[in-house]
């Protein structure tokens, strides 16, 4: 008597061992390299590249300058008129990091610090991107 | 044989893909704290040599009014740091110099261990300009002579 011929078990899933194998690795990539964290808001402002110091979140006043000199100060517009009465109500504390777009010349950042300084802020914090 | 399916595996797998690739942050800034040089403020700066780098954005620069290279400003400096323990150094961007080129100054003066460096703001008030002369008062800065 003739066996039937035992069929191979064919594995339709072998095919997408190589797909699997590259989802992996960008798995283990994202999860290495990136950080779980909400995007920092920067107001359309292409911030400037250096590497200084290391950045650390911290609860400070924010002032995004952009490149035509328009202002944000912790998150709400402020025009360079009445920059120095918001800097009054900041209080005592006037600790800031200055965010400013890389093409900003510097005679409308002069007009800024101007007004900062005037409003006894000599210390500022300028934020920047990380060179790689 | 019975193999394991690898469909729901790689269901799991590619929920988790996009959840990193959402939710990762490749963001990663740098800052560094300045003091705010105005011309004023200077005379409270007493028995300190200052050193004024001014630059454009040709990149020309300017040591105490001196055409010099970066780098030889940076020796400069360096060289005096031996002498004066207590300096301060002022850059001072000229009007069109964007805020990339004046934190690459930054940068490279504070890479070379040149750690104070101010950033100088310059006041509507033309008669407040930085003088270059040395006072004979000795609580005013004094200018480095090159």
């Amino acid at each position: 008597m003739r066996l039937k011929e035992q069929k191979k078990f064919i594995a339709k899933d072998d095919n997408l061992l190589p797909l699997v194998n590259i989802i992996f690795l960008l798995l283990i990539f994202f999860m290495i390299a990136g950080v779980i964290q909400k995007q920092k808001e920067l107001y359309d402002v292409q911030l400037a590249s250096a590497t200084i110091d290391e950045y650390v979140e911290t609860e400070m006043h924010m002032l995004f300058i952009d490149d035509d000199g328009s202002l944000v100060l912790n998150n709400e517009a402020v025009s360079s008129s009445n920059l120095s009465s918001k800097l009054k109500k900041l209080g005592d504390k006037k600790n800031l990091i200055v965010a400013a777009d890389g093409k900003l010349l510097a005679e409308n950042l002069n007009k800024i610090l101007l007004i900062l300084s005037k409003n006894k802020i000599n210390n500022v914090t300028l934020m920047m991107n990380k060179n790689d | 044989m019975t193999k394991i399916s690898l469909t729901p595996i790689i269901d799991v797998v590619f929920i988790l893909l996009i959840f990193f690739m959402l939710a990762t942050n490749f963001q990663d800034f740098s800052k560094t704290d300045i003091k705010l040089s105005h011309d004023k403020a200077k005379a409270a700066q007493s028995d300190k040599r200052v050193f004024i780098i001014e630059f454009n954005s040709k990149k020309e620069f300017k040591l105490n009014n001196q055409k010099l290279s970066l780098d030889e400003i940076k020796l400069k400096i360096k060289s005096r740091e031996q002498n004066d323990k207590e300096f301060l150094v002022v850059a001072k961007p000229s009007d069109k110099v964007n805020m990339q080129l004046t934190l690459t100054v930054i940068e490279d003066l504070k890479k070379s261990k040149i750690n104070n460096v101010m950033l100088g703001v310059t006041s509507d008030n033309p008669e407040d300009g930085y003088k270059l002369k040395r006072k004979k008062s000795t609580k005013l800065p004094m200018l480095e002579k090159l």
